[in-house]
C-alpha cells in the first residue's frame, strides 16, 4: 500500500495532535516539538515513494517522528552540552498533581517515557510499540514495567490526596 | 494476552490529561515550504542518484540533460543542437575536475553555493551561510558542517556519514533543487532545442531554448534557456521563463575546467566537540570481496563503451533505511564506472517483494538480453523524464541493474556483456 501526497496530508493532520504529545514529552519544550516534527514531517514526506505498506501508515510515521525526536536530543546533547532533556512543567500541568506527575515523566530515560506514552496514553499494542522503537517486544515491556513503577509512585499522593 | 502486555490505563488517563502544545503560529506556513522544496527533491532524486555526476552540482545537472536531449532530423536546429549536444559530451567525458559558484535567483532571492568536483566522484558543495560538505568518493565518507535547525539558523553540527554506494550522495543546497528539479523534466522532454549564437560576457556561446510544459508544482516555466560556453561545452547561465517574464536564473561563474585542486579540497576539519555519525552500510571492496558481503558473485560487463574505467565496488549486507523508509535494499552491489566526471553504475540486490524496478522508475520498453550472464532474460529499459536512464532485471533471487550516463543503446550493451566474476 502506497500513500499520495493527499493521504500523507491526513495521515499527519489525523495524527498530529498525539505525535506533538509525544514528541513535547520526548523533547521537553515547545520550539523543540516543532523543530523535531518539521523534520520529521519532512522526513516522512520524503519517504513517501519508499513506503510499501509493511506496517501501518500510523506506525511508520510514529516511528519516523520517535526517531526524529532522538536525532533532536543527541544534536541538543552534542551542541549544547545539557544532559538529557528534562521538561519544566508546562503551564498546562501546573494543576494539582499534574506537574508531579509531568516532573516524573520527563525524569524517566528517554525510551521507556517513549514507552509508556505510546502504549499506555496512545494506545498502542506492544507489537506496534516494539514496531515503533524496532526492538523486541519483550524490550518494549522492560521498559514499561520500569517507566510505569517510576510514575505511579508519582501518582500515589495524589491518588492519597484525593481519597 | 498476558496481563504484562496489557495497557496500564488509569496511568494513561492521568498522562493524558497534560497539556499539549499547539504549534508555534509559523508552523503550518513554514512546513508547507519544506514540504514545497521536498517535492522538488523528491523528483530531482529519481533522476540524479544515478547521474553521471553526483550532487547537487547544477552546472553538471545541466550538461547531463543537455547530453540527454533527443536529436531532432527534422528541424532546421538539429545540426546545431547534435554540435551542442557533441560538445557537451566530450566536454564532461574529458574533463577530470571542475570548480565553480553557483548563483541563482529567483523573486528577490539570491543564493550561491561554491562546487568543487573532480573525476573520481569528489564532490564539495558550500551553499553560502549553510555551511560545508564534502565527499570522498573511494571511501565512501560525507563530512559536513551544518546548521542544525530545520529551518536554518542556529550552530553548525558536525557529522560523518559513512559507506555511501559507489553511486554518491546528493550534497544539497536547497536552491539548486526546487527548480532545477522541474528543469530536468522539461529537458529530457524536450524534443525541439533551438540553438542560436549568442555572446555572454564577452565569450562565444549557443544559447540552446525548449518550450516546455509547465509543472505547477515546481516550477512554472513555459521556456528554458541554456547558453552553453563555446570552447568549453561547460554551461554558464538558465533562464526560466514563463509568459514571456523571467522567473529565475542560475549563472554559473567562475568556472574552471580542470583546474589545480588543493589537496585539501575534499577534507574538511572539525571544529572541537562531538561530532554525529551514521553509517549507510555500503563498504568498498574488491570483486573478491563481494561475494562474503553479499553471499553471491557481482555482475560486471565483459566490455565498456568507450572511455569508461572501472571505479569503486561497494557491497552491503544491510542498507541503512535512509530517513524512515522502508524495505531498504539487502546484500546489495554496485560496480560503479567512470568517463571523466561521468559515472555509470551496474547494481544488483536481493529480490525481497516481487518484480519492482530498484531505481522505482516508471514503466519501460521491455526488450529480450542476447547474450552474458542474462541472456534470455526480459529486461524493462526505462528511458524517461521522471527516471534517470536504466535498465533493470529480475532473476529469480535478485533485482539487477544497469544505470547512469549511458544512451539505451550502450545500456543493453552492457547489460548483454555482463558476467558473474570474482575478480
Amino acid at each position: 500500500m502506497a500513500l499520495d501526497d493527499d493521504e500523507f496530508a491526513a495521515l499527519v493532520a489525523e495524527h498530529d495532535r498525539d505525535l506533538r504529545r509525544l514528541a513535547f514529552r520526548l523533547v521537553g519544550d515547545r520550539h523543540a516539538m516543532d523543530d523535531a516534527l518539521q523534520d520529521a514531517y519532512v522526513k516522512a514526506f520524503r519517504a513517501l515513494p519508499r513506503f510499501r505498506g509493511a506496517s501501518s501508515p500510523r506506525t511508520w510515521l510514529y516511528r519516523i517522528v520517535y526517531n526524529a525526536c532522538l536525532d533532536h536530543l543527541r544534536r541538543r546533547r552534542t551542541y549544547a552540552q545539557l544532559d538529557e532533556a528534562v521538561a519544566t512543567p508546562a503551564r498546562g500541568d501546573a494543576v494539582a498533581g499534574r506537574a508531579a506527575l509531568a516532573s516524573a515523566l520527563a525524569a524517566l530515560p528517554v525510551d521507556q517515557r517513549g514507552a509508556v506514552l505510546l502504549v499506555d496514553v496512545q494506545g498502542f499494542t506492544y507489537p506496534e510499540a516494539a514496531a515503533v522503537f524496532d526492538v523486541p517486544v519483550g524490550t518494549v515491556a522492560s521498559r514499561l514495567s520500569r517507566g510505569r513503577e517510576a510514575l505511579r509512585a508519582a501518582l500515589a499522593p495524589t491518588r492519597e490526596g484525593a481519597e | 494476552m498476558t496481563e504484562g502486555l496489557e495497557r496500564d490505563r488509569e496511568l494513561g488517563a492521568a498522562l493524558l490529561e497534560l497539556e499539549v502544545p499547539e504549534h508555534r503560529i509559523d508552523f503550518d506556513r513554514e512546513l508547507r515550504g519544506l514540504l514545497a522544496l521536498e517535492r522538488g527533491r523528491r523528483l530531482r532524486r529519481r533522476q540524479l542518484r544515478w547521474a553521471a555526476v553526483p550532487g547537487l552540482a547544477a552546472a553538471a545537472i545541466v550538461v547531463v540533460l543537455l547530453v540527454g536531449l533527443p536529436h531532432t532530423a527534422s528541424r532546421p536546429s538539429s545540426a546545431s543542437a547534435a554540435r551542442v549536444q557533441a560538445k557537451v559530451r566530450a566536454a564532461f567525458a574529458g574533463a577530470h575536475a571542475l570548480t565553480g559558484t553557483l548563483v541563482f535567483a529567483t523573486a528577490g532571492r539570491r543564493s550561491t553555493a561554491k562546487i568543487a568536483m573532480d573525476g573520481r566522484g569528489d564532490l564539495r558543495v558550500e551553499p553560502a551561510g549553510a555551511g560545508t560538505a564534502v565527499y570522498d568518493a573511494k571511501t565512501g565518507v560525507v563530512r559536513s558542517l551544518e546548521r542544525s535547525a530545520s529551518l536554518g539558523g542556529g550552530p553548525l553540527f558536525a557529522s560523518v556519514t559513512t559507506g555511501y554506494p559507489p553511486s554518491g550522495p546528493a550534497l544539497a543546497g536547497d536552491f539548486t533543487q526546487r527548480e532545477l528539479t522541474g528543469v530536468v523534466r522539461s529537458l529530457l522532454a524536450a524534443r525541439d532545442p533551438l540553438v542560436e549564437p549568442v555572446t555572454l560576457d564577452g565569450r562565444a556561446a549557443w544559447r540552446v531554448t525548449l518550450a516546455v510544459e509547465p509543472d505547477r508544482r515546481l516550477f512554472e516555466a513555459d521556456r528554458v534557456e541554456v547558453t552553453v560556453d563555446r570552447e568549453s561545452g561547460m554551461p554558464l547561465r538558465v533562464v526560466w521563463a514563463a509568459r514571456g517574464t523571467t522567473r529565475a536564473s542560475m549563472r554559473v561563474e567562475h568556472l574552471r575546467i580542470d583546474p589545480r585542486l588543493p589537496a585539501d579540497q575534499f577534507e574538511l576539519e572539525f571544529p572541537r566537540g562531538e561530532v554525529l555519525h551514521q553509517d549507510l552500510g555500503y563498504r568498498r571492496v574488491s570483486l573478491a570481496g563481494v561475494r562474503p558481503i553479499v553471499g553471491y558473485e557481482p555482475f560486471v560487463p565483459r566490455s565498456l563503451p568507450a572511455g569508461y574505467r572501472s571505479a569503486e565496488i561497494g557491497a552491503a549486507r544491510e542498507v541503512s533505511p535512509a530517513e524512515g523508509g522502508e524495505s531498504p535494499p539487502r546484500d546489495a552491489v554496485e560496480v560503479s564506472f567512470r568517463r571523466g566526471l561521468q559515472q555509470f553504475v551496474v547494481g544488483s540486490q536481493a529480490r525481497r517483494d516481487g518484480a519492482r524496478d530498484p531505481l522505482g522508475g516508471p514503466a519501460g520498453e521491455r526488450v529480450t538480453l542476447r547474450g552474458g550472464a542474462l541472456d534470455g532474460a526480459t529486461a524493462e529499459v526505462v528511458i524517461d523524464p521522471r527516471a534517470v536512464p536504466h535498465l533493470w532485471v529480475a532473476t529469480p533471487r535478485l533485482l539487477v541493474f544497469v544505470a547512469g550516463d549511458l544512451t539505451r543503446t550502450e545500456l543493453i550493451d552492457v547489460a548483454e556483456s555482463l558476467q558473474r566474476r570474482t575478480r
